[in-house]
């Protein structure tokens, strides 16, 4: 799969983070240095290169209005592939968890 | 798919709200729901909500819970009476939620960390589902939070995490700036990268904001970068009072040509918002307060200002309603019914109405005396200020009325913050008394209408800055806003006020940890500026009614100097003195010398107001004057 789309754009710190090898990973992300897009982008990575299936990712922000960005993002990034995806605020994943809604 | 599926089966049926120990129909209650629960709980345990308010239990249970700890997990004090009766009303809330099915905020999270820990299959299932955890906003997760994601992610889950640990400015929310850190040594291979190159700011915004954060010794460490220019330096006003700050910062506000919502003025406490709104609303340029009100419109402020305008005028029913049982004093709805039904039936104001249905016993007894002793109170303060100058006053209610000790019933952020925003009241009445008394008396000849007293023009003054100003949904506004509801926000220009020793770093935050805390906050409102940053702050500020001679603030001299340009006083156009200047036929300029009649020669120092309240302050041989600019005849010397 063409992957290009997705790497095109970032500087090579940023593309050093989507890419990353599987681990656990620390991004130091400085102000305005474009947190945002290296999250989505590594979730749109995941999806690409088919490491992980949308089922298999927990994106959680901290806002409604953050959750509602990423979203709104990943939607234009992968085309609506990403209904399965979980990404919300920590309050609404709990929620849904205890509500055994998802499964 | 297989082996999912069959995961899946095993816990389809088995209900994780049942497991979690929770009714089906369980339901989530808010911030206000949470305080009547913990209100109705501290009654029936026969407390005193006046001396264990539900908001302290509120933030104890909060914070508690946001630590993963429960009622049983805590023990009690020995000779801590406070902490173990709140203790006690958080077993008693624990047991209230469980039975009515209530789940607060906190709680939700706190439940599903059970649930996960307590059944080891279940959570297999999740770890295996979520092998990919994604988290934004690291630095700001509190230590449930981080226990929440480390049992998620077991031995096989993937964390990646984003965050910046110069950013975390919530630790008043128990967000733990530590948990970055944290994670890069408790994790197994963490792969840390670094994200440096900045596409905001210029060159000059970053080295200025890297020099400062430098500082910090609890950090990561890195180094922001641009490709983009060096750009305009960093400018650096130095006001000689709060008003000449204010002053200065709406006058670049008005000169600028690009949209004023790509300006912020950001400052670290909300009463500083005053003299801003005050200036802004002069010059007509539309404002809006982010996360906050307008000062006027302050819950505080408009409580204090109702016991002014009762003991001005005892008809009026606005405020009569407003402070009658505000502190709480026990005079209930039922009884203002009553008192509102007989304003309506004789067409009087409830003031009136309460001192008759007091002297026509219309009341029961109870009610009766709390309302007398209501009465009484006002007439009482009206004896006490009589004599009183306007912002002493407002120190005296602010000391008589109890609203202290009610506001400190509040969580301690917000409580400080009602205090401060009262404090500023009565620097606003000060500087409304200061700016009256240069008027000059009304001459026989003219045809002035007779002067009002000084209240009345105040609590006019307070209501028309109430009334108007704060711009409209689509109005092209300046942003104004207090340091932490600016971070993730970026602006063209941004103006960073009041960097004094107290003020920012706040007076509450000088010890080593909360310092950092605030030098963060200071990194967090550099970084907001793409283009253009100025540092204002002022040699003097009235606090608690008093002027008082401020330090610049450590953040200034933290930062490298020869980024950073003095605004020189002599370019600052002082527009207020229009009318003074045609009179003088020529700019007048800080630091220029003039000469009056009576005193002298002297050098102007400093001006303020607007109008026929434009005045300007001179240095003379004889010591420093006020003058008003219309009646001062100055002439200048070159």
């Amino acid at each position: 799969m063409n992957v290009s789309h997705l790497l095109d754009t970032l500087n090579q710190a940023q593309r050093e983070a989507v890419t990353a090898p599987p681990g656990h990973v620390l991004v130091l992300a400085g102000a305005g240095t474009g947190k945002t897009k290296v999250l989505t982008h590594r979730i749109a990575w995941l999806l690409a290169t088919e490491q992980a299936r949308a089922h298999n990712i927990l994106a959680v922000t901290f806002t409604n209005k953050a959750a509602r960005e990423m979203r709104t993002r990943l939607e234009t990034l992968l085309n609506n592939s990403s209904q399965n995806l979980w990404a919300n605020t920590f309050h609404s994943i709990a929620h849904l968890l205890l509500r055994n809604i998802g499964n | 798919m297989g082996k999912y599926f069959s995961q899946y089966c095993s816990f389809v049926i088995t209900k994780h709200w049942q497991l979690a120990n929770l009714p089906q129909t369980f339901q989530i209650i808010d911030s206000d729901d949470q305080l009547s629960v913990l209100k109705q709980v501290i009654k029936s345990l026969e407390l005193d909500d006046k001396v264990l308010t539900p908001r302290q239990a509120q933030h104890f249970i909060n914070t508690r819970k946001d630590h993963g700890l429960r009622a049983k997990d805590l023990v009690a004090e020995e000779g801590d009476a406070w902490h173990n009766r709140m203790l006690h009303i958080y077993t008693a809330y624990e047991a209230r939620c469980q039975q009515t099915g209530s789940v607060d905020f906190a709680e939700l999270l706190l439940r599903c960390y059970e649930l996960w820990r307590d059944n080891p299959s279940l959570l297999a299932y999740y770890q295996q589902r979520f092998q990919y955890i994604l988290v934004d906003e690291f630095q700001d997760t509190n230590p449930l939070q981080y226990n929440w994601l480390q049992l998620l992610a077991g031995q096989s889950g993937q964390l990646f995490v984003v965050g910046d640990d110069d950013q975390s400015i919530y630790g008043f929310r128990n967000a733990s700036a530590a948990n970055l850190a944290n994670f890069n040594q408790e994790f197994p291979q963490v792969q840390l990268i670094r994200l440096e190159q900045n596409y905001r700011s210029t060159g000059t915004i970053l080295e200025v904001a890297n020099t400062l954060i430098a500082r910090n010794d609890q950090r990561l460490g890195k180094n922001l970068w641009t490709q983009a220019s060096a750009g305009e330096p960093i400018f650096l006003y130095t006001a000689y009072s709060e008003m000449d700050e204010a002053r200065f910062v709406a006058e670049k506000v008005q000169a600028y040509s690009g949209q004023r919502q790509e300006m912020a003025i950001l400052y670290r406490t909300t009463a500083q918002s005053r003299l801003f709104e005050e200036e802004l609303l002069q010059r007509s340029i539309p404002y809006r307060i982010y996360g906050s009100l307008r000062f006027y419109e302050r819950l505080e402020i408009k409580d204090m200002l109702a016991y002014l305008r009762l003991l001005h005028h005892r008809d009026d029913d606005g405020a009569f309603e407003r402070i009658v049982n505000t502190p709480k004093r026990g005079i209930g709805e039922k009884t203002l019914e009553t008192l509102r039904s007989i304003a309506r039936q004789q067409e009087i104001s409830l003031w009136q109405a309460a001192q008759h249905a007091i002297e026509t016993q219309q009341l029961k007894a109870r009610a009766s005396s709390t309302l007398t002793v209501f009465l009484d109170l006002i007439q009482q303060f009206d004896e006490q200020i009589k004599a009183l100058s306007l912002h002493e006053k407002i120190k005296h209610l602010k000391t008589y009325t109890g609203l202290v000790a009610h506001y400190q019933k509040e969580s301690k952020e917000e409580a400080q913050r009602r205090l401060e925003n009262l404090d500023e009241l009565i620097n606003a009445a000060r500087q409304f008394e200061q700016r009256r008394s240069n008027l000059p008396a009304a001459t026989t000849e003219e045809a002035n209408p007779p002067i009002v007293d000084i209240l009345t023009e105040f609590l006019a003054h307070t209501a028309l800055e109430a009334g108007e100003g704060q711009g409209n949904e689509w109005e092209d506004c300046v942003q104004l806003m207090t340091l932490h509801a600016a971070k993730g926000l970026e602006f063209e220009m941004v103006f960073l006020v009041g960097l004094e020793e107290n003020l920012f770093p706040h007076q509450n935050s000088l010890d080593e940890s909360k310092l950092e805390e605030e030098r963060r906050l200071c990194y967090v409102g550099i970084t907001r500026a793409r283009r253009y940053l100025y540092l204002c702050h002022s040699e003097t500020r009235y606090r608690y009614g008093n002027r008082e001679f401020g330090t610049p603030s450590r953040f200034i001299r933290e930062m490298p100097t020869e980024l950073i340009q003095a605004v020189r006083l002599s370019n600052s156009i002082v527009s207020p003195l229009k009318s003074w200047m045609a009179l003088a036929k020529g700019k007048l300029h800080r630091g220029e010398r003039v000469k009056h009649k009576q005193f002298g020669e002297g050098v102007v120092l400093n001006y303020e107001g607007q109008g026929d309240y434009a005045r300007v302050q001179i240095k003379f041989a004889s010591g420093n004057k006020w003058l008003m600019m219309a009646y001062a005849q100055l002439e200048k010397l070159y």
